[in-house]
């Protein structure tokens, strides 16, 4: 008993490390190729308003590349925790952030933008359209799992999820039918992107993800009860639909503003959760701040990948999802065969 | 003292469960609630704690109402067993039973020495310390009941109420976990309120019984009284013989 599992913290803490690191790397990394110790310099005079020691990197790191890779840090790091809510809240391990039809909400919302060729708010209305999207179905889908018998039950939801998205996806399609020429530009939003990201999407996203974060990590032991069972965590003091409630809010608002900052990138909210349990263990309190430390590492490094060392650039999306279903397979091949048979 | 309902109503959707029962049970005994499947047993213990609310009536728990109590508070008070208990996450059973003390930690807390010395009495005391390193995922169905017990044990509340709790274990688990129930009712004032399926069982260890047919109370009483042939055929339907067992000191019964 003693010492259940300092584990964790280590490999928070490593993880911490390994942020900071690959965050000085791939800013040093990309077409224009600068020495690693420039970036601290940069992000040094920048912070203490001095004048640019080399102008040319200066605007190079701080004005293309830190945002880039501080959005697409916080997108896994949103992700990563809002998969590991919603796995827990449905008490499904095969649940996403996208399960409730966020991803669906949030693409027909961007459709409709890209529809009507919007263009206000200084080319934010994608993203916009794309988060009221996503708000809507959430929305919807509380509203249909809420009424009937056994409130918010994961059952209810899932099934809830699916016939929204289902109706969205079909009207996604009638979208892109009727868009004509306009069409490869949803598809290409739909795959996802970290090109030509602002410090203002690192805000917005920063602003809403650390919010969120900070709410699932108060609530990471209900989160631990729920998945005994309503019964069970009621009998345990966790009041359990409105904590569900909360953490649903919560891990869908990260979800909707990750996805309307880089359009839909799949996998990094299934994947890193179950790699993290498998490294960590199930106990939420340590898995959330894992997760979201992991999840903001590997999401980071794909998008380096793709845009540093690949000769030309692939779709996030679609990298995430061709190197992680893979590997999901495996990690699920390994982590479930033989254990978990009911 | 202990639980008093007083006319409860309770219905799912437009199924009618309870239409206005009251019982008493006190502080420091060991209640048996009987009944046949779909008689409201599990909705009554739904009730007491707190998951359900009734739509009419008062429940009082130590003479205030249930639903004055907050989640938390009543966690303190009052433990479950559930029927089916079932987890997707490798938690371990330690973790699991360290669950138990959640209602006594502070949000952020770290769980301390008295915490994890109940959690490992209560391991101890259910024989599951052997494999408190286990993935809950990876236990039998007994196995993970004893888990469960542990658990409600470590919770450390007045009350214990049990569903079934011991549908899933063998012989020699069951009457260890029912007398260790038991002895706690007697030595240490604990409350246990059990829903069982095996009469036998109920009469050996409760004293006394709740017999429930359609949602109302068919007889309630110390297990001398209410234990009886005409009662077991009024609510179960089969004819039995009810006796007095030498050997283990207590009414028995064959059902015919």
């Amino acid at each position: 008993m003693t010492g259940i599992k300092k584990k964790p913290a280590r490999v928070a803490i490593g993880l911490g490390l390994l942020l900071g690191g690959v965050i000085v790397l791939s800013a040093a990394m990309g077409v224009v190729r600068l020495p690693f110790v420039q970036v601290p310099a940069v992000i040094w005079e920048k912070l203490w308003g001095r004048g640019p020691g080399d102008a040319l990197a200066s605007a190079i790191i701080w004005d293309v590349r830190l945002p880039r890779i501080l959005t697409a840090a916080v997108v896994g790091a949103g992700l990563s925790v809002s998969g590991v809510v919603f796995q827990g809240i449905l008490k499904n391990p095969l649940a996403d952030p996208y399960t409730l039809g966020i991803s669906a909400g949030a693409a027909f919302g961007a459709c409709v933008a890209f529809f009507f060729n919007m263009s206000y708010f200084q080319g934010l209305s994608v993203g916009l359209c794309a988060f009221a999207g996503a708000v809507t179905t959430l929305a919807v889908v509380l509203y249909l799992s809420g009424g009937t018998a056994g409130g918010y039950s994961s059952n209810n939801l899932i099934l809830s999820g699916i016939i929204v998205a289902a109706i969205l996806s079909a009207g996604i399609s009638f979208l892109k039918y009727a868009a004509d020429e306009r069409v490869s530009v949803i598809i290409f939003w739909l795959m996802g992107s970290f090109v030509a990201k602002t410090w203002m999407d690192v805000g917005i996203s920063f602003a809403f993800v650390s919010i969120g974060a900070v709410v699932c990590l108060c609530f990471g032991r209900d989160l631990n009860l729920m998945a005994l069972g309503d019964r069970s965590a009621a009998s345990l003091g966790v009041d359990v639909k409105k904590s569900r409630l909360i953490l649903l809010a919560a891990a869908s608002l990260m979800a909707a503003v990750c996805v309307s900052v880089s359009g839909i990138i799949g996998f990094v909210g299934l994947l890193v959760p179950h790699m993290m349990r498998g490294i960590v263990g199930a106990d939420n309190q340590w898995l959330l701040p894992v997760s979201l430390l992991a999840g903001a590492v590997l999401l980071l490094c794909a998008d380096t990948f793709t845009r540093a060392v690949l000769p030309s650039e692939v779709p996030i999306g679609v990298l995430t999802a061709l190197i992680g279903g893979p590997f999901f397979c495996y990690v699920f091949k390994r982590q479930f065969s033989g254990k978990q048979r009911f | 003292m202990g639980y008093t309902l007083k006319d409860i109503c309770f219905s799912y959707e437009n199924r009618v469960i309870f239409s206005g029962i009251s019982l008493e049970m006190e502080t420091g005994g060991f209640h048996g609630v009987l009944g046949p499947n779909g008689s409201g047993k599990t909705t009554l213990l739904d009730l007491l704690t707190g998951h359900l609310k009734p739509e009419n009536g008062n429940i009082l728990l130590d003479g205030r109402r249930l639903d004055g109590f907050d989640a938390g508070e009543l966690a303190k008070k009052c433990a479950l067993v559930p029927q089916d208990f079932r987890v997707n996450f490798p938690f371990t059973v330690a973790q699991v039973v360290m669950m138990g003390r959640y209602p006594h930690l502070g949000r952020f807390s770290a769980p301390g020495a008295k915490d994890r010395e109940l959690v490992a009495q209560a391991m101890a005391a259910t024989g599951i310390s052997d494999f408190s390193g286990r993935h809950v995922t990876e236990l039998s169905g007994g196995e993970r009941q004893r888990v469960v017990f542990a658990r409600a044990l470590a919770q450390d509340a007045a009350c214990l109420i049990l569903d079934e709790a011991t549908s899933n274990l063998d012989i020699g688990h069951t009457l260890a976990l029912m007398t260790l129930a038991a002895d706690r009712v007697k030595n240490n004032g604990l409350t246990v309120i059990s829903v069982m399926q095996d009469l036998n069982l109920a009469a050996r260890f409760c004293r006394s019984l709740v017999f429930l047919k359609n949602g109302r109370v068919a007889a309630h009483g110390p297990v001398d009284e209410v234990f009886t042939a005409s009662v077991i055929k009024e609510v179960f339907d089969v004819s039995s013989s009810v006796y007095f067992d030498e050997i283990i000191h207590c009414k028995q019964v064959t059902i015919l």
